[in-house]
C-alpha cells in the first residue's frame, strides 16, 4: 500500500517522462487542403452558427414585417372608408346642386 | 494560398498543441480533431495574433479553451463507450502511444481523478505538472497571476492525494 504522496507522485512520474505524442503523418496536410479548399470562414461548426442566425434574423425581419403591414393594411382600410364617405357626400352634394339647377 | 509563417507556425507547434488536447481529452482522434481547429481558429485570427508576443502561448491558450469547449459539450461519456466504471469510478482510456501496458492501468486511473477536477485547477495541473510549463507561462495562458497558479496548483494537488488515496484504499490496490 502506497501513502497518499506516492500514490500521486509515481503516477506523476509515469506520465511526465512520457514521450512527446506526434498527431498522424498527414495532420499538415489534411490542414491545409482545408484552410486552403474551403477556407476558415468555412469551418463546418462556424457555418451552422452562420445559418442559425441568419435564419433567426430571416424569421424575425418576417415578424417585423408582418406587424408592420398588418397595422398599414388596417390604416388602408381606414383611408378606402374615407374615399368612401368624401366620395358618397361628394355625390349626395352634387344630385343637390343638380336638382337645384333642374327647371 | 496560405502564408509561409503559418506553415511555419504550425510545423513547430503542431506536437504541442496536440499532445495538450490529448491530455485534456484523452483520445487521440479527438485529440487530432481538436488540433486541427485550434490551428483553423489561429489561422482566422492570424492578424491580430501578429502582434502578440509569444507564438506558442497564445497557441495553448487556443488549445486549452477548445480542448474544455469539448469536455463542457461531452456530457455523455458512458454512452460513448469512452469511460468504464471501474471500482465505483469513471476510469478514462489515456490512450497515449507512449504508455507501456503494464503502466496504462495506472496512467488510466491518475488521468480519471484529474478529469475530476475543477477546470482551473485541471487546466493548471496539466499545463504545469505534465506539459511542465513555468507558472509564469500557465499564468499568461490562463490570464492569472503567478501566485494564484500556485494555490490552483497546491489546492489541485491535495485533492489529488485525497482522491487518489481514497479509491485505492477502496479498490484495495
Amino acid at each position: 500500500m502506497f501513502n497518499q504522496t506516492n500514490n500521486l507522485d509515481r503516477g506523476l512520474e509515469l506520465l511526465k517522462n512520457l514521450p512527446q505524442a506526434a498527431p498522424n503523418e498527414d495532420f499538415e496536410k489534411k490542414l491545409f487542403l482545408r484552410l486552403e479548399q474551403k477556407g476558415p470562414l468555412l469551418d463546418d461548426k462556424e457555418s451552422i452558427k452562420w445559418i442559425k442566425w441568419s435564419i433567426a434574423a430571416l424569421i424575425t425581419l418576417a415578424v417585423t414585417n408582418a406587424f408592420v403591414l398588418s397595422q398599414q393594411t388596417i390604416k388602408v382600410e381606414e383611408i378606402d372608408f374615407l374615399v368612401v364617405d368624401t366620395l358618397d357626400e361628394g355625390y349626395y352634394y352634387g344630385q343637390e346642386l343638380l336638382a337645384i339647377d333642374k327647371p | 494560398m496560405i502564408d509561409l509563417d503559418f506553415r511555419h507556425l504550425v510545423q513547430k507547434h503542431k506536437a504541442n498543441v496536440y499532445n495538450t488536447c490529448l491530455r485534456f481529452v484523452h483520445k487521440r482522434e479527438d485529440a487530432e480533431d481538436l488540433s486541427q481547429e485550434v490551428f483553423v481558429a489561429a489561422y482566422r485570427h492570424w492578424n491580430q495574433f501578429r502582434q502578440e508576443a509569444s507564438a506558442r502561448t497564445w497557441l495553448y491558450r487556443i488549445a486549452v479553451n477548445k480542448s474544455l469547449a469539448y469536455l463542457r459539450s461531452r456530457d455523455t461519456l458512458k454512452r460513448n463507450g469512452e469511460m468504464i466504471e471501474m471500482d465505483g469510478m469513471q476510469i478514462v482510456n489515456y490512450e497515449h502511444p507512449g504508455i507501456l501496458l503494464e503502466n496504462q492501468q495506472e496512467a488510466d486511473i491518475l488521468m480519471s481523478h484529474i478529469r475530476q477536477l475543477p477546470e482551473q485547477q485541471q487546466t493548471a495541473f496539466i499545463l504545469q505538472k505534465l506539459e511542465g510549463l513555468s507558472y509564469e507561462e500557465v499564468g499568461n495562458i490562463m490570464g492569472k497571476s503567478v501566485s494564484s497558479i500556485e494555490s490552483l496548483l497546491h489546492r489541485a494537488k491535495k485533492q489529488l492525494q485525497k482522491t487518489l488515496n481514497s479509491y485505492y484504499v477502496q479498490s484495495n490496490k
